[in-house]
């Protein structure tokens, strides 16, 4: 029996100089009516390539549909013509994109741009277009849909945008929904917002879903079957189920282990001095707002408020938050690539604000960072040899042979094939450039490295493999790490210590054993609850913060997360929490204050 | 041995990467044809002297009983008031006006984009400074600032060339001073400012060569209108001067004779527009290849 969608021997190659390549060869994906399906592959594996072919958008050249045919509905659509195309799109076929900042038009508001699409789809007049746009914010269950309608992209959040998007793909009653990684950009704790709602209206309006991701946690949580893409090639499908508790390929067995990576069992505190190598008091760091109007004028975002920790030698410390807590702002100033509004900052004894410019630029010698995003942290006109050098030529006088075998032992140590030396990085992959990264903080032998979401921008497979080598380089050069992720399960399974961070300040601190296995503090509950793993099976499980990050620029009064604190009592909207020890952690919240 | 290796080693990239630029080069036609007859008009202003049917009339050499000939096999072009043969001066023109313009941007594009860079990358009082100064030069009409920079200092080709730098070099100001800033914000920047890289070193050795491309397109596109603006000034009389086989020049000298002689001021013409032509397409071309983001593969 025909399936409701169907993908029948579909080749796609790209014509680039070098020749002709294949980007996709499927033989055969079925997805019934009403259901959905979760197709998980790694960047490069032809997912957004599959996603464009579907809509025809696909750009010919350089692809090339070279033969295969996809049926919806008992309909061929690689023979349509474009015209007859315009039409399935929107109505029938509708495609919510990765990215909700740059799919919406800035210069348009909202409502017009819903109106726009409904008016050229369903032939409605402006007025019932407009009524149309309204309901379908109110299904998106955004407030006030009304004032919705007078905003403009830039006034709403991530979060918001993306639910309007939603809501214009099914504004004109799209029956097949594509979604390419429509959360890739968001908060976990939005992020699970978007997916319930992705899964109601799902069940709602009966409508088919293909669900594409780079994370089986998410497929997990709102399929009903999924499929395992390959170099373009479907090597896996099946129901949910059957593919994660019983994977057939040694790939998916293997994707299915980097996941969840086992637990560290013989994580203890490693370090048995218990010297202390950092201290951090009352750090804080604003921002002036610039702005010319009075009201305004002396106002600052407090990005970084009042943050105290110590981090002893050897020990690996986690930092944990949504984007705008604040987290990357307190590493940047660890580092003095922001000049500190208040606070001291002592680094094995010494006060690092205090230092002069010749001293600081020694200083920097011992802590060094990784950054999140290896296709921008590394000069891409500079060599490899270059890059992994450049501490090294800032810091110590070698002649040019010391200089290049340093270089190639560094490249060896983070497994990298020391003839990569002579490359430039776009030669590498996403792992390799971030073991580059890695080479190049390590090359001048610091005391402590930061690493700021390193595994974020890469692919699952490199994921564990570079966790893995950060542990090892840990126990060999005796490194000190601060580790910054949204990834729970990374920080979770690397660091020795955790910081929960919420708009400036710390919410929980202490060792991640504890406040992992019991977090406290209602907001560190509900970040740990909104992330998806294999063991969610049901979307209903996540949990949802309501409402939105406040601005950092006026918090608000008393605890600053009692707005959307489900357990907010009287005293947390006017008193600020003072950190209480608990059950072996430091905590900022009322409900564990004194008399409790 | 060691540095063999080294060059083989770094060699390979950089094969790559010109291969795809003259693949990308070669795929537009039209782009094609810019790059080919650029390559021609080099190799014309390199061996003027030698592929001219009349080396001896570039100058001054003169022939009045063959005065404003039309064109012929002899004369290609025609001749001019002075029977010089028009086509040899044209071949010669063209080494003028490339070099010229070439010299022309050359200084406007270092002058410019240093102190883009340094605007950029630095910031603060010196940035408003370079910036303010940039605003002064660029609020005077371009020719404007030019005829004025040439009746100051007395016409000469160049005095002409001087006033279109300093008329050109604030445009390579903004352009680079607007990358800057945003390569500056760049990961790498940052790492290498972890690192205790000095910050001369940054500016020079991480910001500027991630800011060159956008350079070098603008600059490629300005050829052609610096060698408009050149014959401009020369036709006012404000650049070369007679006998000089200046393009501009040779137009203006032919318009007195226009009605009987419409050759002497057409091929003077023709050539100012082929150049300024495929410099334009070029630049276009140059723009594919170096912009990443209107590259289609």
């Amino acid at each position: 029996m025909q399936k409701y969608f169907e993908i029948k021997n579909l080749i796609i190659n790209y014509k680039t100089f070098e020749g002709t390549k294949e980007i996709l060869n499927i033989d055969y994906l079925g997805i019934d009516k009403a259901e959905t399906f979760g197709l998980v592959g790694e960047s490069g594996s032809g997912k957004t390539v599959l996603a464009l072919t579907l809509l025809k958008l696909l750009a010919v050249p350089p692809g090339e549909i070279a033969s295969g045919e996809i049926w919806l509905d008992g309909e061929n659509l690689l023979i349509k013509s474009e015209s007859e195309m315009q039409k399935i799109r929107g109505n029938k076929i509708s495609m919510i994109f990765q990215d909700p900042m740059s799919t919406l038009n800035p210069v348009f508001t909202v409502g017009y741009q819903m109106t726009q699409v409904i008016i050229k789809n369903q032939k409605l007049n402006k007025k019932d277009a407009e009524k149309k746009a309204i309901e379908m914010i109110g299904i998106v269950k955004l407030p006030d849909p009304e004032r919705i309608m007078d905003k403009y992209p830039h006034e709403l959040s991530g979060g918001q945008r993306q639910r309007i998007i939603i809501a214009i793909a099914l504004s004109c009653g799209a029956e097949f929904l594509i979604a390419d990684e429509p959360t890739r950009n968001l908060d976990v704790t939005i992020q699970a917002g978007i997916l319930k709602l992705i899964h109601e209206l799902q069940k709602e309006f009966g409508i088919t879903v293909l669900f594409i991701a780079n994370n089986l946690g998410l497929v997990s949580a709102i399929c009903d079957r999924m499929g395992i893409l390959r170099e373009g090639k479907i090597i896996e499908q099946g129901t949910v189920d059957e593919v994660l508790r019983n994977p057939k390929t040694d790939y998916t067995k293997l994707l299915l282990k980097t996941v969840t990576p086992a637990r560290k069992k013989d994580k203890q505190v490693t370090s048995t001095t218990s010297e202390v190598l950092l201290e951090v008091k009352e750090l804080q760091k604003y921002f002036p707002v610039k702005s010319i109007s009075k009201a305004t004028k002396n106002l600052n975002v407090k990005a970084v408020d009042g943050v105290s920790f110590t981090l002893n030698k050897g020990e690996i410390l986690g930092v944990v938050g949504e984007s705008g807590c604040g987290k990357s702002t307190l590493v940047n100033t660890l580092l003095l690539l922001h000049k500190p509004t208040q606070g001291k900052v002592f680094f094995d004894g010494q006060d690092i604000f205090a230092l002069n410019k010749h001293d600081l630029r020694k200083a920097r010698k011992n802590v060094q960072i990784v950054f999140q995003d290896p296709f921008w942290s590394l000069n891409p006109r500079w060599l490899v040899k270059d890059i992994i050098g450049e501490p090294l030529k800032v810091h110590e006088k070698l002649t040019a042979d010391e200089y290049l075998a340093a270089v190639k032992k560094l490249m060896t140590m983070v497994g990298l094939p020391p003839e990569g030396a002579f490359k430039y990085p776009h030669e590498f992959s996403g792992g390799q450039r971030q073991r580059i990264a890695i080479a190049r903080a390590l090359s001048v032998r610091p005391k402590m490295v930061v690493l700021d979401e390193p595994t974020s921008a890469i692919d699952v497979m490199s994921q564990a493999q570079v966790l893995e080598m950060l542990e090892e380089l840990k126990k060999n050069l005796q490194l000190t790490y601060i580790m910054i992720s949204h990834d729970l399960s990374v920080v979770n399974y690397m660091s020795d210590k955790i910081i929960v961070m919420y708009l400036g300040k710390i919410v929980e601190y202490g060792e991640s054993d504890i406040v992992f296995n019991n977090p406290k503090h209602p907001y560190t509950k509900a970040l740990f609850n909104a992330i998806p793993g294999l063991h969610t099976r049901n979307v209903s499980e996540l949990a949802i913060i309501k409402g939105e990050v406040p601005s950092a620029i006026n918090p608000p009064k008393g605890c600053r997360f009692h707005p959307r604190c489900n357990y907010c009592m009287e005293i947390c909207k006017t008193k600020e929490p003072e950190a209480v020890t608990f059950e072996g952690r430091l905590v900022e919240c009322h409900l564990y204050g004194e008399g409790n | 041995m060691f540095k063999n290796m080294i060059s083989m080693n770094t060699l390979a990239p950089k094969i790559k990467e010109a291969k795809l630029s003259f693949y990308l080069l070669n795929k537009n036609i039209l782009t094609r044809a810019a790059l080919i007859t650029v390559l021609l008009l080099i190799l014309v202003a390199i061996f003027a002297l030698y592929i001219a049917p009349f080396p001896e009339h570039i100058f001054l050499g003169n022939d009045p009983a063959n005065s404003l000939n039309p064109p012929s096999w002899k004369n290609l072009c025609g001749t001019d008031e002075l029977g010089r043969d028009i086509f040899s001066r044209i071949l010669y023109g063209t080494s003028i006006s490339l070099r010229a313009a070439v010299t022309a941007v050359f200084f406007a594009v270092t002058i410019g984009s240093f102190l883009g860079a340094v605007a950029g990358s630095v910031g603060g009082w010196l940035d408003e400074l370079i910036m303010r100064v940039t605003d002064i030069f660029l609020s005077f009409p371009p020719l404007l600032l030019s005829i004025s920079i040439v009746a100051l200092m007395g016409p000469s080709l160049n005095n002409a060339t001087l006033a279109i730098v300093v008329s050109w070099w604030p445009w390579y100001t903004r352009l680079m001073r607007g990358q800057a800033i945003s390569v500056k914000e760049k990961q790498f920047v940052k790492a290498a400012e972890a690192i205790g890289t000095s910050r001369m070193k940054i500016i020079f050795k991480h910001i500027v060569p991630n800011c060159i491309s956008p350079i070098i397109i603008q600059a490629s596109m300005d050829m052609g209108a610096v060698i408009l603006s050149l014959a401009g000034l020369s036709f006012l009389g404000l650049g070369a001067q007679p006998p000089t086989p200046e393009w501009g020049l040779m137009v203006s000298t032919s318009k007195n004779y226009f009605m009987n002689a419409p050759w002497y001021s057409l091929f003077p013409g023709i050539a100012i527009f082929i150049t300024v032509l495929s410099f334009n397409l070029l630049g276009d071309g140059m723009r594919e290849i170096l912009d990443p983001k209107t590259r289609k593969n």
